[in-house]
């Protein structure tokens, strides 16, 4: 065993003094207690004081020690978007890449891909990362957009608070409460590539319960290869579901909901093969279907308890690789405060079965089966008259095959009044192994023959790394300020620096010839192998110009430096190169919201992307468009338009082979009609 | 022995080397962090108030000078309800303000979150924030004479929607709570205010404020 160079390890110790030097600063200067207590001034001081307008989110926001985002409803809507994923766009430091109509590579602060395994998403507190693949499968979700009350976003790791795997990011969907959405939405549209797309709600229910029906279905074709040709890409989306929310007595409430979904998508992949031309774009009809169902219940008596429990059945039928995932999770929660400490502990089981049919590209060698046990404790601490907030967490996690996984975090916010906060934090956070790592095994790419391969077919083939495969660790230091300047802007920014150790990667074993075909075979197997460091910095600037006239000014940095953690075991450096550089280093975005009157909104997205080294992009710019009118009360039709500027232009080549598409500018007109009530 | 698939990686690390580099940040990020925090108590006072906060002193300075018929108290040391209906816009604000403090007739002060119309019956002041107003019109209807005073934010309110008073934010220059006052409203529930409160309001239109 090589040691390994020690050489982010011993600033891990000088920023863990980091919350400790913030608090000796603190109560070495002079507490700052300002003129809080409004209630000793008199009538005419206090119609004289400036007020400053927090909205409900921003003071939701104000003092997290994170590096939080929020997409609302508002933002949804205007930025026409016609699915959850492609509203993630709008989030500075999260990549979001359209690799075809039905697949998408999400990922935040690098380590971008199809199947980016550092990101923990949920719907509703739902987990939709997929532990088989270690990733999330974007095209499995499908939710009525305009019920969405809004989308959270953490870049960095979620801290004790979240759930397994939230390793770069979390991305919380928050769906409406029934209660809120009473009364009838009917939305239909149709565009370039859409056929046809519909969606219809009823809700009904008072202001103590109610319920939710919707049904939803979508036709639409795919995108062109990138010289223009057409290629499959089928779509046919069909869902139903619904939500229910009820008081619970005096002291609570519960709800119930579910989905049911059968998508048929169509996808062309690079099937590899042992004889000319080696690789033959072959079409896949995948047919996605199944269902989900999620209890929760929450009662304020003795602190605030919930307990949720939820179910989750997903099945892919394709050529290429078939599957079929059942997960269930049990979850307890417990809030309570003492004094100044609000603590919070909860404990939780998941079951997941996973049923993988072999096929010649990917063969799966392991258990279907396993549980993970997960507890954590949180004591949020109030110091300093409410101004300075420090939260001490730890979560652990108890994956079959692994030892305990600990998740400590130190973060600490100081907000001196409405208008700013300054966080910092320092947490550990790890991303335990999958079947993916371990289990499942397959071709990883065919490579022609040339002179270097002996005049054969290269045919590399990925070894599972069984047993032996650990927890990628993660040992982030980030920072934040959050402003609020005169009564119309706000600024958000947040630098992070992030050291991981042993990502996991494929490892060279010796090259071998095989009879049969002749070929030659390079076997490769998946092994924690890479180090290295992730630095940037996202900033968010939104300036209200006119009451009528909102806008937001995005940038991230991101800036990754990795290498092979041990140099006597090579890796794969196709692996290393792509998790590297494949996100851009510079992303800036500017967004317009504009009120034309009280009928019309012109609405527009600008982003530009520098350089994509790993997959060959050069800098390019990007402009989403919407009209929307308010053509009667109730009744709006937006007019869309993405990417205006391409006509086509590929964002993103699969690890898996996908067929290079290249999406391009896309037109989509929709008609929604809503009545409150009933 | 074919190895065509590893590159020799060249190292882009400039003068720094990625050891040295990583500290580097690590001792930057410590000096801002630093840096920020110890700035920080120098500017603490704000001159810009949270609007809420605001509010909320106005709702408590309110009822120091309006007066309520014996009658709706149970007891010489009943407090002065003062409800707010859902959903909260205050948190804790309000309870801080009213924490430990009395009426001009020594009553103790009460906030609370009204979710019905019986709930909003009993009490003696109910502020009505924007969004409370929307959704509670059918509730807001049914609360008829009551000697219960209505405190919204709108213009609308106080215009017509039953309001005697409004906290309205007036976006001028500065932005500032005004105080706006209906005064038949005030009438029509059978309640007095003194003129301290009186001359400091914003009459609405068409109903004099004195």
């Amino acid at each position: 065993m090589v040691p390994r160079a020690k050489s982010g390890r011993g600033g891990a110790a000088a920023t863990a003094l980091l919350p400790v030097l913030l608090l000796a600063t603190l109560f070495g200067v002079p507490s700052a207690r300002a003129a809080d207590d409004l209630g000793d001034l008199s009538l005419e001081e206090l119609l004289e004081i400036e007020v400053l307008t927090v909205s409900r989110q921003e003071q939701d926001l104000l003092g997290v020690p994170a590096a939080v985002a929020v997409i609302s409803r508002e933002d949804i809507r205007r930025s026409g978007v016609s699915t959850v994923t492609e509203a993630l766009r709008l989030v500075p430091g999260v990549q979001v890449s359209r690799i075809n109509a039905n697949a998408w590579a999400v990922s935040a602060r690098g380590f971008a891909g199809r199947l980016s395994n550092k990101l923990l998403v949920l719907v509703d507190g739902r987990s939709i990362y997929t532990p088989t693949f270690s990733g999330v499968h974007w095209e499995a979700l499908d939710l009525v957009l305009e019920d969405i009350e809004r989308i959270e976003v953490v870049r960095g790791p979620g801290g004790a608070l979240w759930g397994t795997n939230a390793v770069n990011g979390v991305i919380n969907i928050i769906t409406r409460d029934a209660r809120d959405t009473r009364g009838v939405l009917v939305s239909t549209g149709g565009g370039s590539r859409t056929d046809g797309a519909a969606t219809v709600r009823i809700g009904r229910g008072s202001e103590e319960s109610a319920w939710r029906v919707y049904a939803k279905a979508l036709q639409a074709q795919g995108f062109d290869l990138e010289g223009g040709r057409a290629a499959p890409g089928e779509t046919r989306r069909r869902q139903v579901g619904f939500r229910t929310d009820h008081e619970l007595g005096e002291f609570g409430s519960w709800r119930l909901q579910g989905d049911w979904y059968d998508f048929d998508l169509e996808e062309s992949i690079d099937t590899p093969s042992l004889a000319a031309p080696y690789v033959q774009p072959t079409c896949y009809a995948n047919r996605i279907h199944g269902g989900n169902l999620l209890a929760e219940a929450t009662i304020e008596r003795h602190g605030m308890w919930k307990l949720r429990a939820w179910y989750d059945d997903a099945g892919r039928e394709s050529g290429f690789f078939n599957d079929h995932r059942r997960s269930f999770e049990l979850d307890l929660q417990h809030g309570f405060t003492r004094g100044r400490h609000h603590l919070m502990w909860g404990a939780g089981w998941r079951r997941a079965l996973a049923e993988i049919e072999d096929t010649p590209f990917i063969q799966y060698h392991g258990r279907g089966q396993n549980n993970l046990w997960t507890a954590f404790l949180q004591d949020r601490i109030s110091l300093a008259d409410d101004h300075l907030r420090l939260d001490l967490g730890l979560r652990a996690e108890d994956h079959p095959f692994n030892p305990v996984d600990w998740q400590p975090s130190v973060r600490a916010a100081w907000t001196p009044n409405v208008a700013r906060t300054t966080w910092a934090s320092l947490t550990r956070a790890v991303r335990s192994p999958a079947a993916m790592d371990r289990a499942v095994g397959g071709i990883f790419d065919i490579v022609p023959p040339s002179t270097a391969t002996m005049g054969l077919p290269l045919v590399v083939r990925a070894l599972p790394g069984g047993h032996s495969v650990g927890s990628e660790v993660l040992i982030a230091t980030e920072m934040g300020h959050r402003q609020q300047i005169g009564s119309s802007w706000q600024v958000d920014l947040s630098l992070f620096h992030h050291d991981y150790r042993d990502i996991t990667t494929y490892t060279l074993l010796d090259p071998v010839v095989r009879p049969d075909g002749p070929h030659l075979e390079q076997p490769v197997r998946r092994a924690n192998g890479i180090e290295g460091v992730a630095a940037g910095a996202e900033l968010g600037v939104a300036w209200q110009a006119l009451s009528d006239w909102r806008m937001r000014l995005h940038y991230s940095l991101t800036s990754l430096d990795l290498e092979a953690q041990d140099t006597t075991n090579p890796v794969y450096a196709g692996d290393l190169r792509r998790a590297e550089e494949s996100t851009p280093r510079h992303v800036a975005q500017w967004i317009s919201w504009f009120d034309l009157g009280p009928r019309l909104e012109l609405d527009t997205v600008l982003t530009v992307y520098s350089r994509n080294h790993a997959q060959e992009i050069a800098p390019w710019v990007r402009w989403d468009a919407r009209v929307g009118w308010h053509l009667a009360p109730g009744l709006e039709m937006s007019v869309v338009g993405q990417n205006l500027l391409r006509s086509h232009h590929r964002e993103w080549t699969g690890l898996l082979n996908e067929t290079p598409k290249a999406p391009g500018r896309i037109l989509y007109v929709g008609l929604t009609w809503r009545r409150s009530g009933w | 022995m074919v190895n065509i698939v590893v590159r020799h990686r060249v190292r882009r690390d400039g003068v720094l080397g990625r050891a040295a580099r990583a500290r580097s940040i690590r001792a930057a990020t410590l000096v801002l962090a630093l840096l920020s925090v110890a700035l920080a108590p120098i500017r603490a006072h704000a001159t810009a108030k949270d609007e809420y906060e605001v509010r909320a002193a106005l709702l408590y300075n309110i009822t120091r000078f309006v007066s309520w018929p014996d009658s709706t108290f149970q007891s010489a040391s009943s407090a002065v309800v003062i409800g707010v209906l859902s959903p909260d816009p205050f948190g804790d604000k309000l309870d801080r303000v009213l924490h430990g403090r009395r009426t001009s007739g020594d009553r103790p002060l009460r906030a609370l979150e009204i979710r019905t119309l019986d709930e909003a019956r009993a009490c003696h002041v109910l502020f009505v924030s924007e969004e409370a107003e929307r959704s509670h019109a059918a509730l807001l209807a049914a609360l008829d004479t009551a000697p219960t005073l209505l405190v919204g934010e709108s213009l609308d309110f106080v215009r017509g929607g039953g309001g005697a008073f409004a906290l309205w934010r007036d976006e001028g220059k500065v932005a500032r709570i005004e105080l706006h006052l209906n005064a038949s409203e005030v009438e029509e529930a059978g309640l007095e205010v003194r003129s301290q409160l009186r001359r400091l309001c914003e009459a609405v239109e068409g109903y004099p404020a004195r």
